[in-house]
């Protein structure tokens, strides 16, 4: 469970992310929409300890990031939007390393990591540096190293970005029954086709402000049109 | 600009660390030409011209006198010296321009001729090497003002001045071509990297030679060091024969080592065109998929085996072994982590041997070897905080974008920062037990003395590290997108130079306490200074780790 408590990020005179407040339920996928520079990967940065909220806080599991931070980051799995990390590393090297981090037994992280890998049609390369990868290659492996710990919570930011079909399909099987298995998702995403059939909710940003929550039927209702989500997304960003 | 210039221009741009990014307080990114590797290999090609030619100059004209004969050997040595780090600078700018550098695929693409390509790499080359032979034209023109060089000896200088970068650059890429056609470089940057380290070593230490073996303070050491400098070039003079030829080191000027010179010059140029057009070019984009095979099921579960051994519940060998893995992925970082250690140790370890013996020669018997043991301590103290310099100053720095997982991680701070110095402390160490175990060895001091010293080195080593980590965790720079950014283009070396020149001085200051302690009272030196130098270990690991306990909750990120 991830529950925002009036988050506030402002970079100097800039408010980037205002007065947020959300939670989002176990058995939950939860997808933030929003034009670019709306706010949604700073908002993630700030759910995932990478940046600290001007004001407000934000809890994972109960453990408040801002203060139990080491316990509260055992709780996620996080994918960046940028894959073009741990370049000097192989494949397989980088999994054990996050095996390591997130304290998972030997044996159980080897046996894991060599699974996802073979799902996501990389095995054969785990012993290459992740340099020598594709983009979606890279999106793979941190996404499985991610998934690696078996963490509750799953944040991931434009996950499906330079995956092939096959592998964009698992993501979304895997999380479906994440959240079946009563676990918790939050993504971020541009593709609102991927939105409406994948979340259960979606908040739509912009400008900074959560301008809508709730179900894609609440949100037809809202603004009383029965048309696409495209074209409501683009009246409430206007 | 022609179409030409524009190229250079741009494959310029895709050398490793080629130009430099700064970010405005607006966060908007500009470049400068002072924050550009251009202008850190002009400034490094000056310093060099000017302290080596200080070097000649100074023991030619102060020191040697007017005696020709002994002149001309020293520059004849000197100039073999110079030619030999020439070609290892040259094989170096070579495998960055040529094999190293980046978007190749997308310059096969453009509709540029692949001649081109290779000429404007030559050029970038070429560029490089006329920096670094100022050095030839300065010590060449202080030997002729020295023994009154005749007109066509001048002429001869300019001419070998203009025509040595040719030849560098040429042979260099005669050579590291043939390399690369029995090795895949950017498949396998680890034989790259020691191929570098390898080559630096020779260019820098050839660079140095002479100017230990020309040491001296009167004419008679300078004569007696001559005598081994000729021993060790006797075999060596067929590298720079012809070129000295044409500088009339013997009264006689022959036109036809001039002419050779220039033959030579235009020779392999044109070889080095029709081998790359015969090989080089051919093969430019390819690069990455060539000598790509087929890993068998067996050895991949080999190899993931072996990943996973190294995770542990603790982390810290998991941490370690990362650290370790990037800097010998990256040939930049594994010249900054054992390139420069090596290279500071061998300046000062070479210094240190001999001035420690004249130093204690000086001092009354009975204070003789306690004073000795502590200038070799805080010499030795001295080589530590220099050649850990720039691996640790870096440390958590040369995360650049690795910084927003690990921020999201749940990481142990202190292993964190333990794994990031750890092995430029695992260097400074074994590059210190080797001195201290040569320094006792030749100065015929008593065997504890190892242990006396290895007593300050230990925590001397942890603690230089700690002080550049600090000083890295201060002001971190993430926004670099290689890492000689923020080794050449930043504060951060010059910063952390001052630290540990501030360091030496303190040490400085704390040997002359002891200074005069008798013999029998030797280890009171040694054990103050460990008891000094591991309280300050302390401070700066728990002010490290606070340090970056708060960069973890800041908004820096890359």
């Amino acid at each position: 469970m991830i529950k925002i408590n009036h988050v506030t990020k402002k970079f100097g005179d800039f408010t980037a992310v205002d007065d947020l407040d959300l939670e989002i339920q176990d058995g939950e996928i939860f997808g933030l929409i929003g034009p670019n520079g709306a706010g949604k990967s700073t908002t993630l940065k700030m759910i995932t300890g990478i940046l600290p909220p001007t004001k407000g806080d934000v809890l994972l599991d109960n453990f408040s990031i801002t203060k139990d931070t080491l316990r509260a980051k055992q709780q996620f799995g996080f994918v960046s939007d940028s894959p073009d990390m741990f370049l000097g590393m192989k494949g397989s090297d980088y999994l054990a390393f996050v095996a390591s981090v997130y304290k998972v037994k030997r044996d159980e992280a080897q046996e894991k990591a060599v699974l996802l890998a073979k799902e996501f049609n990389i095995y054969d390369s785990l012993n290459d540096y992740i340099a020598n990868y594709s983009h979606g290659m890279r999106q793979k492996i941190f996404i499985i190293g991610a998934l690696l710990h078996s963490p509750s919570t799953w944040i991931l930011d434009e996950p499906l970005t330079g995956l092939d079909p096959e592998s964009s399909f698992k993501i979304k099987e895997r999380m479906r029954e994440h959240a079946q298995e009563n676990k918790s998702v939050l993504f971020s995403t541009h593709v609102l086709e991927v939105a409406e059939k994948l979340c259960d909710r979606i908040g739509i940003i912009s400008n900074g402000k959560l301008v809508f929550v709730g179900t894609l039927d609440e949100l037809r209702k809202k603004s009383g049109d029965e048309g696409s989500l495209e074209k409501l997304f683009l009246e409430l960003v206007k | 600009m022609s179409d030409f210039g524009m190229l250079c221009k741009a494959i310029a741009g895709s050398v490793a660390g080629a130009r430099i990014r700064k970010r405005t307080k607006k966060g908007k990114q500009n470049y400068s030409f002072f924050s550009s590797n251009l202008f850190s290999q002009i400034m490094a090609g000056l310093l060099i011209s000017v302290v080596f030619g200080l070097q000649f100059y100074v023991t030619v004209n102060l020191i040697m006198g007017s005696d020709a004969i002994y002149i001309t050997q020293y520059y004849s040595n000197t100039i073999t010296s110079y030619f030999i780090a020439m070609f290892g600078l040259g094989i170096l700018n070579v495998l960055n321009i040529f094999f190293l550098s980046k978007n190749d695929e997308a310059f096969v693409a453009f509709p540029i001729a692949p001649g081109m390509i290779f000429l404007a790499r030559m050029v970038l080359s070429l560029g490089y090497a006329v920096l670094y032979s100022f050095l030839f034209l300065s010590i060449s023109l202080i030997y002729l003002i020295s023994v009154g060089g005749s007109v066509m000896a001048y002429i001869s200088v300019v001419v070998i001045f203009l025509t040595l970068p040719f030849i560098f650059i040429s042979i260099s890429f005669i050579i590291i071509n043939t390399i690369g056609l029995l090795v895949n470089f950017k498949k396998h940057r680890k034989v790259a990297v020691i191929l570098s380290i390898f080559v630096s070593i020779i260019a820098f230490a050839a660079f140095y030679l002479p100017s230990i073996l020309g040491d001296g303070e009167t004419s008679a050491d300078i004569i007696s060091s001559l005598g081994i400098m000729n021993s060790v070039y006797s075999y060596l003079d067929w590298v720079s024969y012809i070129s000295l030829k044409a500088v009339l080191l013997d009264g006689d000027f022959d036109w036809i080592y001039l002419i050779l010179q220039v033959a030579i010059a235009v020779g392999v140029v044109g070889l080095s065109y029709l081998y790359a057009n015969a090989t080089y070019i051919n093969n430019i984009g390819l690069e990455e998929g060539k000598g790509k095979k087929k890993v068998s099921d067996d050895e991949t579960e080999r190899n993931i085996n072996k990943s996973f051994n190294k995770v542990s519940i603790n982390g810290l060998k998991s941490y370690v072994y990362r650290s370790i893995k990037e800097v010998l992925h990256s040939p930049q970082i594994a010249m900054i982590y054992i390139f420069v250690p090596l290279f500071v140790a061998l300046i000062l370890g070479t210094s240190l041997a001999f001035a420690v013996p004249e130093i204690v020669s000086s001092l009354p018997a009975e204070y003789a070897s306690s004073t000795s043991l502590l200038i070799i301590i805080i010499t030795g103290c001295c080589i530590i905080a220099s050649m850990t310099m720039t691996g640790s100053s870096i440390a958590v720095s040369s995360e650049s974008k690795n910084i927003a997982v690990i921020k999201s991680s749940p990481i142990d701070p202190k292993k964190y920062l333990e794994s990031r110095i750890f092995l430029s402390v695992i260097i400074g160490l074994f590059i210190c037990l080797v001195l201290s175990i040569l320094f006792v060895a030749a100065g015929g001091y008593p065997a504890i003395y190892v242990l006396y010293i290895l007593l300050e080195l230990v925590p001397a080593a942890i603690l230089f590290n700690y002080v550049n980590l600090w000083c890295d965790l201060i002001i971190p720079r993430f926004n670099w997108n290689n890492i000689a950014e923020i080794t050449n283009n930043s504060w951060k070396p010059f910063f952390n130079l001052i630290i540990n020149f501030i360091g030496w001085i303190v040490m400085i200051g704390i040997s002359c306490l002891f200074i005069f302690v008798p013999n029998d009272w030797a280890f009171i030196g040694p054990v103050t200074v460990c008891l000094i130098f591991t309280g300050l270990t302390v401070l700066f690991r728990y002010l490290s780790s606070k340090r970056f306990n708060s960069l973890m909750n800041s908004d820096i990120s890359y």
